[in-house]
């Protein structure tokens, strides 16, 4: 700074303005001032405490060294350095570096050196041992070391919160994330209830299709019983009829041989003859007899049907097993009876079996419909098979077994022929609910078990167990 | 308050009492932000209700939480990145306590909502002084009581504190007789 800028702009410094030594020391604790000889003849209180050394009045270059550039040896030098910024490092504290500028006093016979510590962070002035009241209150240092302070903790605060945001948003990625993931399983446990009740629902419409079905056989079976009754009725009288009238037959046979001249008896004979009596007396009692063999066939299939069709009860009660399985298998007949022959060894002293019985017919309908399909799928190559239906007793089970001579279950398919809705056969030839429901109905419902053998080209036989008592499998 | 302080609040709780204690008191004074921005100033509403919320859940006098409150504030705030800026305050106790006032000055000059009090420190002889306590807020000694205890746990220091005027009609300021003898190493 020139003094001519005050000549220019303001009166001129005061002759007898003057800080004094005391003043020089408050308002610069880190001054030092230099003689011709350029020892260190005085300094402030603060940096007279950071080099003792100062007190010996060394010469300058012993305690400090110009950094950056060389520092004058003669007195006279220095004024080609005064009024520029200097760095003074000391010898003796590497971390002391004054800031600052050499400036001759008033008699131009001593140099002022007029600075601070350089300082570019804290660490340096707790190195340094310094506290803020080693600089003068005007030193903008102070300022700068709080402010550099709290930009750094505010940078360390800014810091903390990122990590904290960075955390969170990571907590946040994770519970997203396991958030999706038990939506997804939510959403496949509704997909799965929503299959099960897809599920449900078709066998409740099965069922009321069955129980419609079932009504409705059991109606049309009551209808149909009453005429059956009169024809039955009406076929056995004819029989007797039948039987009388060949009497009478054989007393008008005398009659008319014996007046065979008479012209009533010629019209008689001629009347006979046209009405081919003969053949009529002789395949009358025939006919009549088919008709009755038709009648009790008839007969006894609506038996069954109303057998097959009563409304089952909530308690299982004592079957007998090997009726129902007759009662099945008569309504049965029209499926399997173009395409194989039925075998039954059903055993006499089988004990009534608890049972739901008509649940149980319509397991043992599946089962004999589906070997009936077996044996069909193969009877353009082998012709006619054989369904074999047999009962047995076995400890504390009845056990039960359906056996084809179709073409067999693939290995493959085994394990999910009881799954719901599975099916090998065409759309419309099979719902996929029959074997599900079977083991559903001897399994669930009866506490019994169904398995199968099969070998593929051979055949299949489904074993049905049932407890003989309703504790049965535990028993067992 | 920044939230420098508040934060020292919520660390002293939690190191003295645990996580769960601190997130009931937070949740009692109201307090939504699970931290406070250190340099962010916050009411000083917030501040004093923490100081109830904590007197009620943990038992304890508002005073008492004020005075630990006061003991931990350095370490708190030495720990949390002001430590060189608290070293340079001074390095010894009464030191310290001189200096501490234009510390304040400087910082109430670079932020402008920085309300700090104003300690005046008159020295009676080596091992005593008087410390005139002046502020706009009330009921604040005890955290001054605290402040000082810490200091002389800091400069290792024994600290005696009586306090000798307590601000009211008659006197604008608290004055505190401090006692102190350096310990021995």
């Amino acid at each position: 700074m020139s003094t001519d800028f005050f000549a220019e702009e303001l009166p001129p410094p005061s002759a007898s303005l003057g800080l004094g030594a005391a003043g020089i020391c408050e308002a610069f604790p880190f001054h030092l001032g230099v003689d011709g000889d350029l020892r260190v003849v005085q300094c402030g209180a603060t940096i007279a405490r950071l080099i003792p050394q100062l007190h010996e009045r060394p010469l300058l270059s012993d305690i400090f060294e110009a950094r950056g550039q060389p520092l004058p040896r003669s007195f006279a030098a220095f004024g080609t350095i005064s009024h520029r910024l200097l760095r003074l490092g000391c010898r003796h504290r590497e971390a002391l570096v004054l800031r600052g500028q050499f400036l001759p006093d008033a008699s131009l016979t001593h140099l002022l050196f007029i600075g601070s510590p350089e300082v570019n962070d804290l660490a340096r002035i707790v190195e340094l041992e310094l506290s803020i009241n080693d600089f003068a209150a005007q030193d903008m240092v102070n300022d700068y070391l709080i402010l550099l302070q709290t930009q750094q903790a505010a940078l360390a605060d800014a810091n903390h919160m990122a990590e904290a945001l960075e955390l969170l948003n990571h907590d946040l990625e994770e519970r997203v994330a396991a958030r999706t993931k038990s939506l997804e399983e939510a959403n496949i446990a509704l997909r799965e209830q929503m299959a099960e009740r897809a599920r449900i629902e078709q066998e409740l419409r099965l069922a009321q299709k069955l129980e419609s079905v079932g009504q409705l056989a059991a109606g049309i079976a009551h209808e149909i019983n009453t005429p059956i009754q009169f024809i039955g009725d009406n076929l056995r009288f004819v029989a007797e009829s039948l039987g009388q009238l060949e009497q009478v037959y054989t007393a008008m046979e005398a009659l008319r041989t014996a007046a065979a001249e008479r012209p009533e008896a010629v019209e008689l004979s001629r009347a006979m003859e046209a009405a081919d009596l003969d053949y009529a007396r002789s395949e009358m009692p025939n006919a009549v007899a088919q008709g009755l063999e038709g009648v009790d066939r008839v007969a006894t299939l609506v038996r069954a049907l109303k057998e097959f069709s009563h409304p089952d009860v909530a308690e299982s009660v004592p079957t007998d097993l090997n009726q129902a399985i007759r009662t099945t298998l008569t309504v049965a007949r029209n499926e399997y009876k173009y395409v194989a022959e039925l075998v039954t060894d059903l055993a006499a002293e089988l004990p009534p079996t608890p049972c739901h019985v008509s649940e149980f017919n319509q397991v043992v309908l599946n089962l004999v419909v589906n070997a009936a399909h077996a044996i069909a799928d193969v009877q353009a190559q082998r012709g006619r098979g054989t369904i074999t239906v047999t009962t047995r007793r076995a400890g504390p089970w009845c056990e039960v077994l359906i056996g084809d001579t179709g073409t067999g279950i693939p290995e493959a398919i085994r394990e999910r022929i009881f799954d719901p809705f599975f099916t090998t056969k065409p759309v419309g030839r099979c719902t996929g609910q029959g074997l599900y429901l079977a083991r559903s109905i001897i399994v669930d419902r009866h506490k019994g078990e169904l398995s199968f053998t099969s070998t593929v080209g051979q055949g299949t036989t489904f074993l049905i167990r049932l407890p003989l008592t309703p504790a049965g499998k535990e028993a067992a | 308050m920044y939230g420098l302080v508040n934060g020292a609040i919520q660390d002293l709780i939690i190191h003295a009492h645990g996580e769960a204690a601190w997130e009931r008191i937070r949740q009692r004074a109201g307090v939504t932000a699970p931290r406070f921005i250190a340099m962010t100033p916050y009411p000083d509403s917030v501040t004093a209700d923490l100081v109830a919320a904590a007197s009620a859940e943990l038992q304890v006098t508002a005073e008492q939480v004020l005075e630990q409150f006061g003991q931990w504030w350095l370490s708190y705030a030495a720990s949390h990145g002001y430590g060189p800026l608290i070293g340079t305050i001074g390095h010894d106790f009464v030191t310290f306590m001189a200096n501490l006032n234009e510390f304040h000055d400087r910082l109430r000059s670079m932020f402008p909502r920085f309300a700090p009090p104003r300690l005046v420190v008159e020295v009676l002889d080596e091992h005593r002084f008087h410390l005139h306590y002046h502020s706009h807020r009330l009921g604040l000694t005890p955290f001054l009581i605290g402040l000082v205890r810490g200091l002389g746990q800091r400069f290792r220091t024994e600290v005696d504190i009586r306090h000798l005027q307590v601000r009211g009609p008659d006197h604008d300021h608290d004055v505190f007789l401090i006692t102190h003898h350096r310990q021995e190493a």
